[in-house]
């Protein structure tokens, strides 16, 4: 039985001027300090660094078929947890509980894939960075193709793909390689076009009895017809979790506040 | 990783990896002419010298160089997009960066046995040294990639600071005409030289000296400590300093 448990998940960002990547202006200040007997302790330096408090009070089940929204205002953390969950950003408290490790993290896959390589080449590619085993991608290549509707451009550079048309590779990629059961997705399925749209969402319908899907989307419509619960995020905070109708009518309030 | 990178690089060049071994041949057989006569050393003499200290300097400065840039530039996405552990990018430059070293073996191997200065320590020696080369390329990647993601102005001054290295390091000129007090200051604390001459000398000889023999295996292992200290310092900040 696939299982996510979320429990208290905070996360404290740093947030760092440009200078503090800068060793010239570490250096200049250092000498300055020196030379003006403005000597800081190092502890009291840490101190003055600024964090947020991106994610607070997180804090919630799935099961195995469950497929979760996750919406909220611009800047409030969405993004943030979706990477936390994937291990990308390491938590500053509280607990993941992933009874079954097999994640799929889907923020912007196509970002990793070599522009003038072949589309062959960038499927492997990405399959490999995604955590698919050998085996597994080199039998789905055929499938994966055939689905995206690309096999005769296989051999050209992935470059010359059009926006959408990278949408299916990646698409297909993600979900045609059997070996994952938890998909955390950004953003991703409200890109590409309504034909493939449709036949992404009826694939992943076929096959959501067996994972559990989270899903970030600003889209109302996407959240209605594929989810069936709802977190809601404001400030990095949970204010939401639970059913699609009661989530939706709350978002309506914050957004009109 | 490291292949589609080399295959991306040659992608549009009609003769792929080869025209990397023949530019750099080509480059050098035009230096040797010229170089020959101003010191009056026979060509093939000093070809054979540049020839693989040139190559290995090559392979030195992509490492580092373009290791400046792996996290901050190169891989940055993959920071953003997968959990990987970052040792599997510097893995990935390193192999890179390796292979195309290996494209020019051919070249020496033939220059090496034309000139009838093949040895059979050069069989053993060379093995030897890829290892170490190879060990300290990731763990030197490591190091630079996370220093320059943190300082993001340390990459230029990396970059200076190799320009500057070139003229200092005997790859077109020998050692031996420094002076013996200047070889002491300026030949000897140089690690790049050490591995240069470990490279050439196994080639040219069949024999390394033991200073740089020894410097070259303790380098090795310091740099895998000090990768190793970083990482772990670095391990849970990265992600912060990338996003």
């Amino acid at each position: 039985m696939i299982k996510l448990k979320i429990e208290n998940l905070e996360l404290y960002y740093p947030l760092k001027s440009i200078d503090s990547y800068l060793i010239r202006a570490r250096l200049v200040k250092k000498v300055k300090n020196f030379f003006f007997q403005k000597q800081e302790s190092s502890k009291k330096i840490k101190e003055n660094q600024k964090y947020i408090k991106a994610l607070k009070n997180i804090n919630f089940e799935l099961e195995q078929g469950d497929r979760l929204g996750l919406i909220g205002l611009n800047g409030s953390g969405k993004s943030t947890l979706l990477k936390c969950l994937s291990n990308i950003i390491p938590i500053s408290s509280g607990n993941i509980n992933n009874y079954d490790n097999e994640f799929l993290p889907i923020i912007i896959p196509q970002s990793m894939c070599e522009p003038n390589d072949t589309i062959k080449n960038n499927l492997i590619l990405l399959g490999y960075l995604l955590g698919f085993k050998k085996k597994d991608i080199l039998e789905s290549i055929d499938h994966i193709l055939k689905f995206a509707d690309l096999e005769k451009y296989k051999n050209l550079p992935f470059n010359t793909l059009s926006t959408g048309m990278k949408f299916r590779l990646v698409f297909s990629i993600c979900f045609l390689i059997e070996g994952k059961s938890l998909f955390f997705i950004d953003e991703f399925l409200t890109t590409g076009d309504e034909k493939f749209q449709n036949k992404g969402f009826e694939y992943i319908n076929s096959m959501t009895s067996k994972n559990i899907i989270i899903l970030c989307s600003h889209s109302r419509r996407v959240i209605q017809k594929f989810c069936n619960k709802l977190l809601i995020l404001n400030s990095g905070n949970q204010v939401f979790f639970g059913s699609i109708g009661e989530g939706l009518d709350y978002y309506d309030k914050i957004v009109k506040n | 990783m490291a292949i589609s990178k080399i295959r991306v690089r040659f992608i549009r060049t009609a003769l792929g990896p080869i025209w990397e071994v023949l530019g750099t041949l080509i480059f050098l057989i035009f230096i040797s002419v010229v170089w020959s006569k101003l010191w009056k050393i026979p060509f093939i003499e000093f070809f054979l010298y540049l020839y693989p200290g040139f190559i290995i300097w090559k392979a030195i400065y992509s490492v580092i160089v373009d290791g400046t840039y792996l996290f901050s530039d190169t891989y940055s996405s993959h920071f953003e997009n997968v959990k990987v552990h970052p040792i599997v990018f510097c893995l990935a430059h390193a192999a890179k960066n390796f292979i195309v070293l290996l494209f020019s073996f051919p070249i020496v191997l033939i220059i090496v046995f034309y000139s009838g200065s093949l040895h059979v320590y050069t069989l053993i020696l060379i093995p030897f040294f890829l290892l170490l080369f190879f060990i300290t390329s990731v763990a030197v990647t490591f190091i630079i990639a996370t220093f320059c993601l943190k300082y993001r102005d340390l990459q230029f001054s990396i970059a200076v600071f190799l320009s500057l290295a070139f003229f200092i390091t005997p790859v077109i000129w020998q050692v031996e005409q420094l002076g013996e007090k200047s070889q002491r200051f300026l030949i000897e604390p140089n690690l790049i030289y050490h591995y240069i001459e470990f490279f050439r000398s196994s080639f040219i000889n069949g024999n390394v000296n033991e200073l740089s023999l020894n410097i070259v295996i303790i380098t090795t292992l310091l740099t895998c400590l000090i990768a190793f200290i970083t990482y772990k310092f670095v391990k849970n900040k990265l992600a912060f300093w990338i996003t």
